[in-house]
């Protein structure tokens, strides 16, 4: 495989000991599993490992939600949560073009691979967060955003 | 401007069209203020009692110095009663001028709109409305005389409202100890140059002055810490609510007011202010103590935080911080938050430099993100 996704989360909640079951949906978004995470793509590298505020979750679910949605000729916006950079995707043919804001890299790479990937990586961060928090999996919101990546 | 390019008067060209004269709404906010102002001072015991007991419990980067200052603020209480019922006053009288204004102003919308049509309609069709000679209507004695006229009065009507206008507004700056007439031009400068960025709905906002920020009394810094007050309760809400409305936003507001801007029409600019720190409505976005703190770790210039996080300007206070949001909630373009984030998001443009964005490039633009129950989730310079 072409891209290389993986989280590193520097803190899991800014209180101690939250409800995880309970955690609101802004919180999971915007306030939870903060870090950076590894993106990239062949030589192109759209990485924030030195970033330590990028919420994972939330990446790695809008990350899956824009390969989803992503049709040939249209074009995707990942907005990170606390600055103004973006990512871009855009969809010509079976190919997705990738470029961000905060670097000058930009990458190609097939739909279903970036598709696969992104489901991969939501997966893998998924079960990761439900083995060190396993009243995540009595979170409604977390149980539905996750989907298939619960069981 | 109030004439098309070629001289001709133009109603839709009127920098204020009357029907966006609301004194009833401005009348409303004057009772409204008057209110407030009587509720500041029968609370101000409660909320020096209510403060004696948050030591324990009330946390902030400033709260040594808020703890200090809570006294001094609560007997501060009382001048801003007075005040406030002052501000009320100008309000009234502001009121008062523009229900003699509008229908004069509605007037002369009609007669020029007929005028024109009028002229125009000979200008396109000489030969059935003025005879063989095909004429442009500035070459009519009678046509020129009647247009300048037209113009004369709508000329005389803007400036009578203007005057108002800026009578009210004195009165106001007065109130939070600025010099009467000190800024207007800088505000109208500024203004000019965020309007561009401002929605539709400001309707003819050009020469209407408009929220920007404000500069900080240094008279009362002091009490710009008790825009920290979520926790405390109702009387000291009520307080909060005025002075951070009274150093930080209101004026502007008001301001605004007196520019005949359509947000009169929404009675909540004053309520809104006030509800988000009582905790009673649903509908005003909120800043919760959370949300304040994750701010401060994320935002603040002392926060230490990663790469390319935006930071706020040094000088930046809890109050301060209060005033953006609120006008980026009032006035800011407003969008779907993306990708499966729940709420909207407020986006404005100050003007003037808020802090420095992910690049470390000063920015004047703030972004506020409202999740679905009103809760804000975060705000920062973008």
């Amino acid at each position: 495989m072409n891209i290389h996704l993986a989280a590193e989360i520097v803190e899991d909640h800014p209180r101690q000991d939250p409800d995880w079951a309970n955690l609101p949906q802004m919180d999971l978004h915007y306030y939870a599993f903060v870090g950076g995470f590894t993106f990239r793509v062949g030589e192109a590298d759209f990485s924030t490992t030195d970033w330590e505020w990028v919420p994972q979750l939330d990446f790695a679910l809008a990350l899956r939600g824009i390969a989803v949605a992503l049709e040939p000729g249209t074009e995707e916006i990942f907005e990170f949560t606390e600055n103004e950079d973006t990512i871009r995707f855009r969809r010509v043919g079976d190919q997705v073009e990738i470029s961000a804001s905060y670097v000058d890299d930009t990458a190609v790479v097939p739909h279903d691979e970036l598709l696969a990937a992104a489901d991969a990586f939501l997966d893998e961060l998924a079960l990761q967060l439900l083995d060190a928090h396993p009243d995540l999996g009595r979170n409604a919101y977390f149980r539905k955003a996750v989907g298939r990546a619960e069981s | 401007m109030s004439a098309s390019p070629d001289g001709l008067i133009d109603p839709e060209a009127f920098p204020v069209a009357s029907v966006e004269i609301d004194a009833r709404a401005v009348e409303d906010a004057a009772a409204e203020m008057a209110s407030l102002g009587s509720r500041v001072g029968v609370n101000a015991a409660d909320v020096s009692q209510a403060w004696r007991g948050l030591k324990a419990g009330y946390l902030a980067p400033e709260q040594d110095r808020v703890h200090t200052l809570v006294q001094p603020a609560v007997a501060v209480a009382g001048e801003v009663d007075t005040r406030l019922t002052r501000g009320s006053r100008a309000l009234e009288r502001f009121a008062e001028e523009l229900r003699s204004l509008r229908p004069r102003l509605a007037d002369v919308e009609q007669r020029a709109r007929l005028f024109r049509d009028e002229t125009l309609r000979a200008q396109a069709n000489p030969v059935a409305v003025a005879g063989d000679h095909a004429t442009d209507w500035w070459t009519d004695p009678a046509a020129v005389r009647a247009n300048e006229d037209l113009l004369h009065e709508h000329a005389m009507l803007m400036r009578q409202l203007t005057h108002a206008s800026e009578e009210c507004e004195d009165a106001l700056r007065g109130l939070c100890g600025a010099r009467e007439g000190s800024d207007r031009s800088s505000t109208l400068a500024a203004h000019a140059t965020a309007t561009p960025s401002m929605p539709a709905r400001r309707g003819h906002a050009r020469v209407l002055p408009r929220v920007i920020l404000h500069e900080e009394n240094p008279i009362h810094a002091e009490l710009d810490l008790l825009g920290l007050l979520p926790i405390v309760g109702e009387p000291a809400d009520a307080i909060n609510a005025v002075i951070y409305a009274w150093e930080q936003d209101w004026v502007n507001a008001w301001i605004s007011m007196a520019g005949v801007a359509p947000v009169v029409g929404s009675a909540g600019t004053l309520a809104r202010v006030a509800a988000r720190f009582d905790g009673a409505s649903h509908a005003a976005p909120r800043l919760s103590q959370n949300t304040v703190t994750h701010i401060v770790a994320r935002h603040w210039p002392s926060a230490g935080t990663g790469r390319r996080v935006s930071k706020f300007t040094e000088g930046i206070s809890l109050a301060r911080l209060n005033a953006m949001v609120a006008s980026a909630l009032q006035y800011g373009a407003t969008r779907p938050n993306t990708h499966g984030r729940a709420g909207t998001i407020y986006e404005i443009d100050f003007v003037r430099i808020i802090g420095v964005n992910g690049s470390g490039k000063p920015t004047s633009r703030l972004r506020v993100i409202v999740d679905e129950a009103g809760e804000i989730a975060s705000a920062f310079p973008f």
